[in-house]
């Protein structure tokens, strides 16, 4: 399947520093670091405070996510095939949630994502 | 002043319970709160447009306080020199009150001078409490609205706090001929840096303000038509209700990016529906 947009946003909800988390994030796709942006061969990551971070209502289900401090704005480097793409992102989901993390993908293939990105999904 | 009341209960008591002196003393002390409170908004909003600097402004504060505690530390000598009273703590604490507004007050309570021990009079007790009672109130709400004033004049200054008009000039340059430009020409920079309560580490918010129709479009264009029951859905329903599409979503992360790197702090740029939640001033337009 083709996707028009591929850009991929990730709530992430953990309790790290954003340097902290730029850091784990960039060794666990194998990327580098440029400022808050990570860099890879398949996408490039920023990672945003999340202005809409509420202590409470992150709990919330199912949509708490809304509210996760942190979330990544992610776009495919320029002529990376979409399996790449999405196989980093399934890389990476699956290392914040082995990590004990809640994370919820946004995006057009959510559903090629494991656990469907992570939205209603229950331990 | 808790224990000067403590002492003189019952006059305390008396006071306030007189209606007619009640009713002078609560419009009269309204009044003189509402000219201490339009003092401090007045000094706000000069600081806050930039017209008097805030160091220039506790300057003439600090001499303001050492003036009135000179001149009522001469006053409460005299009177002490003249009734024979040569207890120098009753001195510097009637003096000290006396400073912050509140030697009035306690003696209009007590109905006795606080030096001499002299009866007060109706008239001198009344506006001994009105005079407390109006300083009482704008130093309680002064620090607010200093803040209120001062937030709402900032913007004034044409220039978001931390960034010189340079900065300024060339980060408007960059987004005009972007395709936020390609948005809407209405580009304003909002919260604290527009209303000048940043900290070195605070970000700059960036609102493309489109009207709803345009804004619509945009959502339909970033969007798309989401699966029924995705996170993604889901996100959607969050930007319309609160009028704000996120840099990500709206294609702007390349600008942002820019952005950050040009000015060197970090930048947050939206898409701002016109009347929406997050379409709140105070703003800073962009030259």
């Amino acid at each position: 399947m083709t996707y028009q947009n591929l850009y991929c946003k990730i709530f992430l909800d953990c309790d790290l520093e954003r340097e902290q988390l730029t850091q784990m994030i960039a060794i666990s796709i194998d990327g580098r670091i440029e400022s808050k942006t990570i860099l890879s061969n398949y996408c490039e990551i920023d990672i945003e405070n999340n202005e809409d971070f509420h202590d409470i209502q992150r709990h919330d289900y199912p949509d708490g996510f809304l509210y996760y401090p942190y979330y990544l704005d992610i776009e495919p480097s320029e002529e990376v095939l979409f399996s790449s793409y999405a196989d980093v992102i399934t890389k990476l989901l699956e290392y914040l949630w082995n990590k004990g993390y809640q994370a919820v993908a946004a995006c057009d293939f959510e559903e090629e994502l494991p656990r469907k990105g992570g939205y209603k999904w229950k331990n | 002043v808790i224990w000067l009341l403590a002492t003189d209960r019952n006059v305390w008591v008396r006071q306030f319970t007189h209606d007619k002196l009640n009713h002078t003393v609560a419009a009269e002390g309204a009044k003189s709160a509402a000219l201490g409170l339009g003092k401090v908004a007045a000094v706000g909003l000069a600081v806050g447009a930039g017209i008097i600097s805030a160091p220039a402004v506790a300057v003439i504060g600090g001499a303001l306080l050492l003036y009135s505690a000179g001149s009522s530390l001469f006053r409460r000598s005299e009177q002490a020199r003249v009734s024979g009273n040569d207890n120098l703590g009753e001195i510097a604490g009637a003096t000290a009150l006396d400073t912050f507004g509140f030697g009035g007050l306690v003696e209009g309570i007590r109905g006795r001078e606080l030096v001499t021990g002299r009866c007060l009079n109706g008239n001198e007790r009344s506006r001994g409490i009105r005079q407390g009672i109006g300083n009482a109130i704008s130093l309680a709400g002064g620090s607010k609205v200093f803040k209120s004033s001062y937030s709402q004049a900032y913007p004034f200054r044409g220039v978001p706090q931390g960034l010189t008009r340079g900065q300024f000039g060339d980060a408007a340059d960059i987004i005009r001929s972007s395709r936020a430009g390609q948005y809407s020409d209405d580009i304003v920079v909002q919260g604290s840096r527009a209303n000048g309560t940043a900290r070195p580490t605070s970000d700059i918010d960036f609102g493309v303000r489109v009207p709803e129709d345009k804004f619509n479009q945009i959502l339909n264009d970033r969007f798309g038509t989401p699966n029924p029951g995705s996170a993604k859905e889901r996100t959607l329903q969050n930007a319309i209700e609160t009028g704000k599409i996120q840099s990500g979503e709206a294609g702007l992360r390349p600008l942002r990016r820019q952005l950050e790197s040009q000015l060197g702090i970090d930048v947050d740029i939206s898409v701002i529906k016109q009347g929406g939640p997050f379409d709140q001033r105070p703003i800073i337009r962009l030259p």
